[in-house]
């Protein structure tokens, strides 16, 4: 299976060198670099702010990236910290995050993580309140918009940073 | 029919052994899967050991999230390195063609997008859609001739 890995390997290799040319022209990700040790490539972290006109729109956001054995024929797996982000489709107490993209039945391997990020950061500004993970926020988006952006902004200022 | 009259000869042959049947059930299963197995299966149940049933239903229920038949990949059509320019690049892994020496490039039937063999193969394991534009690679029906790629693969230890 050594050419499974190898796949892998020069993939995000690609990957790095084109992040480092293209990340100045994606002003709202502040960052987007390999985590921990950062020799294998296999973790990421990225850091973004919120889209405008959103109540995301002062905050600045983090997630982690995990880049699988079978990448890039395997989605990403992307999540934010827990009680980091408060949103329809992002579970507030694990930062699991629910986006169709990330989905193997969707999933091609054509998206790179510039494409994931940026994804992720849409999703914030139009939440898919057809298959929500917090129902009862989801509920509130599509009833009452200004009870939604309170809740978001007053969970959002209170989390410990 | 015939395959039932075979199968019915290796039961009644002392020298059977359980293995032995098992492996000419599966056999007969997945020679007739383009066709309802749902006839063939009623028939054999009360013969089929109960783990063998599970094994089949589990096949039957996971076939929608199956790639290509195994060969598929390999008789796709090959591109001629003449036809690659120097910027070419697989979209899977990310490499230029042409760093390779000896590139094994491959299109796909009806929408013509190129990958490398091996990252394609990869793929198509799981999927049956092109990954840039998710055209279905099977809806073309074009017949896969795997003789051709045996014989292809038995020209490359002379060749």
């Amino acid at each position: 299976m050594v050419h499974r890995a190898n796949n892998r390997a020069s993939r995000m290799l690609a990957e790095y060198k084109q992040i480092r040319e293209q990340l100045q022209s994606h002003e709202s990700i502040l960052m987007l670099c390999p985590a921990g040790d950062g020799g294998s490539l296999s973790k990421w972290e990225a850091q973004f702010c919120g889209p405008e006109n959103t109540p995301y729109a002062d905050f600045t956001f983090t997630l982690s990236i995990e880049i699988p054995e079978m990448y890039p024929n395997e989605p990403p797996n992307c999540r934010f910290p827990p009680n980091h982000i408060c949103h329809p489709n992002i579970k507030w107490s694990t930062g699991e995050v629910c986006l169709d993209l990330l989905k193997h039945e969707t999933w091609s391997p054509m998206y790179n993580l510039l494409q994931v990020v940026e994804a992720i950061r849409t999703l914030l500004a139009e939440p898919g309140v057809d298959s929500p993970l917090d129902v009862d926020l989801a509920k509130l988006y599509s009833v009452d918009k200004q009870a939604y952006q309170g809740l978001v902004t007053y969970r959002l200022c209170s989390r410990t940073l | 029919m015939n395959m039932i009259t075979n199968l019915v000869h290796y039961i009644l042959d002392e020298h059977s052994t359980r293995t032995g049947l098992r492996s000419q059930l599966n056999e007969m299963f997945f020679s007739n899967s383009t066709s309802d197995n749902s006839a063939l299966f009623q028939v054999l149940t009360q013969l089929i050991p109960e783990e063998l049933q599970q094994e089949w239903l589990e096949w039957i229920s996971d076939g929608e999230k199956r790639g290509v038949p195994e060969g598929f990949s390999d008789s796709l059509p090959r591109v001629a390195t003449t036809h690659l320019s120097p910027d070419d690049t697989c979209a899977i892994c990310c490499c230029v063609y042409l760093e390779d020496s000896y590139p094994l490039v491959v299109k796909l039937p009806n929408c013509n997008h190129k990958f490398d063999l091996q990252c394609i193969t990869l793929w198509l394991s799981k999927s049956s859609t092109c990954p840039m534009c998710r055209n279905d690679v099977m809806s073309s029906k074009t017949k896969i001739d795997t003789s051709m790629v045996e014989l292809e693969e038995d020209w490359g230890m002379y060749g």
